[in-house]
């Protein structure tokens, strides 16, 4: 399973392991949440607008 | 947790490492071996993972979808630490490809997760774009995605094909389709 890094409600980190992280640091289960993702109360979400291919100029 | 280790029968003196541990995900108390002076950590970001494609179903049926980008390789660096007791790291997980939403919308993907050993660090690659969509009417022409960052320890995913090895990036996604992950980070300690 994924666990989150979090730093002032923002994931700082994501790493995979069966248990809950030991070292240092708030380590929270996040499914599929990303580095950058926001994490309050008990919710975590992308808070980067989705990034989209610009569309080419026409030929 | 993944950790490999290797003993070598020769003497650090040689040049050649006492042990070598790789680690491939997870995170722990790594100590070195008691005779150890030095150790040569190579820390590896992971892959994010590819962008999903354009869609053009549903409320798109009129449009032509573009490809999604693809993932960035983790960073990555090999440095020479003094021997400590021991020392926290982190391997950092892959970028998770988006999904298509029932909105019929892709959602985005995540960027690698760091790798760290004590204060080294390694960024994780930066997740691939989302593809866009034009009109049918349009003579636009997509640009044909390429494939997906490599590391030296692994090869980039081409379009909605895996990520191989570590700290690479995964596919784009073809129009209306998913992107692929990204491959964890990776970390080798190599004692002398």
């Amino acid at each position: 399973m994924r666990w989150a890094l979090i730093e002032n409600t923002v994931v700082a980190n994501v790493v995979e392991q069966d248990s809950q992280p030991q070292i240092p640091g708030v380590w929270v289960e996040c499914g599929n949440a990303g580095p950058g993702w926001s994490y309050i109360g008990g919710v975590f979400e992308t808070n980067q607008p989705p990034v989209i291919i610009p569309i080419p100029p026409a030929n | 947790m993944s950790i490999a280790r290797t003993n070598s029968l020769s003497q650090s003196s040689s040049g050649i490492p006492l042990l070598v541990t790789t680690i491939t995900s997870g995170t722990g108390t790594f100590t070195p071996q008691a005779a150890t002076k030095w150790c040569k950590v190579t820390v590896v970001g992971a892959g994010g993972a590819g962008g999903a494609g354009g869609n053009v179903g549903g409320n798109y049926s009129n449009y032509t979808a573009g490809y999604g980008g693809p993932g960035a390789n983790g960073a990555f660096g090999s440095f020479w630490i003094a021997r400590a007791t021991n020392y926290t790291y982190a391997v950092g997980a892959a970028g998770i490809a988006g999904v298509i939403a029932s909105n019929g919308y892709p959602t985005t993907s995540t960027a690698g997760g760091t790798t760290t050993f004590s204060s080294l660090t390694s960024s994780g690659g930066k997740a691939g774009v989302i593809g866009s969509t034009a009109s049918t009417s349009s003579s636009a022409a997509w640009p044909i995605p390429v494939i997906a960052a490599s590391s030296p320890y692994g090869v980039g995913g081409d379009t909605s094909t895996a990520a191989i090895g570590y700290g690479t990036g995964g596919g784009p996604g073809y129009p209306n389709g998913v992107g692929t992950n990204g491959s964890s980070g990776l970390l080798i300690i190599e004692e002398y």
